[in-house]
């Protein structure tokens, strides 16, 4: 399960995110997410360090946190 | 979860659309439809010129970015990282969030739901008590188009913009380009107004209508972009 689950958010880094798939390389030269690592690298780490559950909420809770409102930086897995 | 969306995104929508086609000096759902989505899109400007500026700011930045490029070379991470804390120093936010990214597609669902109930007219149980009933609704645009049918015209000229917006977006002189991301905005550029143009063609014309606004609202906005570009290069 957590071997899948990880595979899904690499997936989405090749396909879809604006961090890390080539077209979103091409398209945000300088980044897209403002924390460091981005959310998606984020979650696999937090998923990799704290298991499925808590790595999914830890995800979730980040995505959010990565609003307009918010200043970013960086942000390592606890 | 279904009901939370409907309760904070869905019905929101639709009572706004409906106020709109109320205080309307005529009735028409397809100016309703463009109003909505030009209301959305103007909510969203202020995020939009934040970009802008940062990115001027960014340019100003660049020598003593690559110096940190070229320092950092082997070292992804403490790039990263010396480049976050660059940003920080000088007050500089070149990032999106991604949150509303993320958020944008359950909106589009809420929208297509929204701008079908508004067609149908089967509002009677969503709206607000301080919102009144239009009744029957005119689903016909400026008099000549049923927007609750397919209509090839305007499925055709979402496609259109699309293919001018992704077109415009496309990076300049980027230098050598590897294969893949050469096939990938190839796809983005061809197969996405294409795709637009399908699922359109068998759409109701009012969905092809918000379609065709929004995109010719972000062909505005990036050809002030690339004016702004320009000046700045002369």
């Amino acid at each position: 399960m957590k071997t899948l689950a990880i595979k899904i958010v690499e997936l989405y880094q090749l396909s879809l995110s604006p961090d890390h798939s080539k077209w979103g390389k091409l398209r945000f030269p300088h980044g897209y997410c403002q924390y460091f690592p981005s959310c998606s690298e984020y979650t696999k780490h937090s998923i990799q360090k704290n298991g499925l559950i808590k790595g999914f909420f830890q995800g979730l809770y980040r995505i959010i946190r990565c609003n307009p409102l918010s200043r970013g930086g960086i942000d390592l897995v606890k | 979860m279904g009901n939370i969306f409907h309760l904070i995104l869905t019905q929101p929508l639709l009572n706004t659309l409906i106020w709109i086609y109320n205080i309307l000096p005529f009735k028409d759902m397809g100016v309703a439809i463009i109003a909505l989505t030009l209301l959305i899109r103007l909510v969203l400007l202020p995020s939009f010129h934040r970009q802008l500026k940062s990115q001027k700011e960014l340019q100003q930045l660049q020598p003593k970015l690559n110096e940190i490029k070229e320092k950092y070379k082997n070292d992804q991470q403490q790039q990263s990282k010396a480049i976050m804390e660059l940003y920080r120093e000088h007050k500089v936010n070149p990032f999106s969030s991604c949150l509303p990214l993320l958020i944008q597609l359950p909106i589009l669902i809420a929208l297509y739901s929204v701008f079908l109930s508004g067609l149908k007219g089967d509002i009677g149980s969503e709206l607000y008590p301080f919102i009144a009933n239009p009744g029957d609704i005119n689903t016909v645009f400026l008099g000549f188009v049923e927007l609750s049918n397919p209509n090839l015209y305007f499925a055709f000229a979402a496609g259109i913009f699309q293919f001018i917006q992704s077109k415009m977006m496309m990076p300049k002189n980027q230098g050598p380009q590897d294969a893949t991301a050469k096939i990938m905005s190839a796809q983005f550029t061809y197969f996405m107004p294409i795709l637009t143009v399908i699922i359109s063609m068998r759409l109701p014309a009012g969905l092809s209508l918000y379609w065709a606004v929004t995109t010719l609202f972000a062909i505005a906005q990036q050809y002030y972009i690339i004016r702004k570009d320009q000046k700045r290069s002369e």
